[in-house]
């Protein structure tokens, strides 16, 4: 979930697994990222807010299995990344109405080795900014903003539960330039990344012994 | 004995290949269904690319299955010997069947997406049966010679 600067409320959901083709349809709220007012209703300014093409509270559809949702408040710019199949976890730039592809078009294939669809891309769906093949489990997304590691403005850091690592993106123009491995040295499965209000970076680790670890400047201590 | 395996394993890469093929195109005809052309070298490539690739999960599948549905067949056969062709193709089609309706049964999730579907469950079983079928032309063939 998270709330924008214009007060709405973004909602990712998943697509059932044995209902992958619903991602597909507008008129369905399994697969999409969902747009609503904090008190329920409906923004009229939603894409498909008069119901006739699409589900009233749709914003953007053709998701597999949302992870990690946030927007970077330098742009405005909404960002979600996703778990394919086996491969394909894929992190997308979010725009309303758009289509983002699963199950029509995905680079991963099903568990069973199979392909889920013989397409990688398609006239009129959207590409994702980079994917991930093997996955690496995506979980969690910051963008950082902050100002305590002033190096990483901008860049975008992913949780990964397979990889046991977090991925550090730096973006240009619109597209992934540069991926970094970072923390590995921690080998935990990486649930959650956050940015608190004072720039510190936050990962929590996925065990029955979790942990939550704060990530601060050398000789520096947060207030 | 050999020869009987070796007419188990050809049984089973039969019903796996069959089977993967199924797979394959009940996959694109979902794809299909959503809007979306598929031409016929990429159906081609598909049919290739799952046969394949599915031996890690499905191929043992395949195997367990016809290990656990051909011996009902072999004992039924042997007291009702004019049953044999529909007795092994009848047990190929169900234990291929039943294999897939036990994993939703238990794990809740369909093992390969397209026997969400009927059709696609119907398909699994002729795969089954033609193994069934195959395995029983094969031995008979051995008897005979």
């Amino acid at each position: 979930m998270l709330f924008q600067p214009d007060g709405t409320l973004l909602m990712t959901t998943g697509d059932g697994f044995e209902y992958r083709e619903a991602a597909q349809d507008p008129h369905n709220l399994m697969g999409k990222i969902i747009r609503i007012n904090t008190d329920g209703s409906i923004p009229a300014d939603n894409p498909f807010a008069d119901g006739d093409s699409g589900h009233p509270a749709v914003w953007s559809y053709g998701h597999r299995n949302p992870q990690g949702l946030d927007l970077d408040p330098a742009t405005d710019d909404v960002y979600a990344h996703e778990h394919g199949a086996k491969g394909g976890d894929e992190l997308n730039l979010i725009k309303p109405a758009v289509n983002y592809g699963w199950p029509a078009v995905t680079k991963g294939i099903n568990y069973s080795g199979a392909y889920v669809s013989p397409l990688r891309s398609a006239p009129g769906l959207e590409e994702p900014l980079t994917h991930w093949t093997p996955s690496i489990g995506a979980s969690g997304l910051a963008i950082y903003r902050g100002d305590a590691f002033p190096q990483w403005r901008g860049k975008h850091f992913i949780g990964a539960l397979v990889a046991e690592d977090v991925r550090m993106l730096t973006l240009d123009a619109g597209e992934v330039t540069q991926e970094e491995i970072v923390f590995s040295e921690i080998a935990a499965r990486i649930r959650d990344v956050r940015v608190s209000p004072t720039g510190m970076l936050y990962l929590l680790t996925d065990s029955d012994q979790g942990k939550v670890i704060r990530v601060t400047p050398a000789r520096s201590e947060e207030s | 004995m050999v020869k009987t395996i070796g007419s188990f394993l050809l049984a089973v890469i039969t019903t796996y290949l069959l089977g993967a093929i199924f797979v394959s195109q009940g996959n694109i005809a979902a794809v299909v269904a959503l809007g979306f052309d598929i031409s016929f070298a990429q159906r081609l490539d598909a049919a290739v690319h799952d046969m394949l690739n599915m031996t890690d999960i499905y191929l043992p599948l395949v195997a367990i299955s016809l290990l656990l549905g051909l011996p009902v067949a072999y004992a039924i056969v042997r007291k009702r010997p004019h049953l044999g062709l529909i007795g092994y193709t009848l047990a190929g089609f169900v234990a291929l069947l039943a294999i897939h309706l036990i994993i939703k049964a238990v794990v809740g999730l369909s093992g390969v997406a397209p026997t969400r579907t009927l059709i696609g469950l119907l398909c699994q079983g002729i795969a089954g049966g033609v193994g069934g079928y195959l395995f029983y032309r094969l031995t008979t063939k051995l008897q005979n010679n």
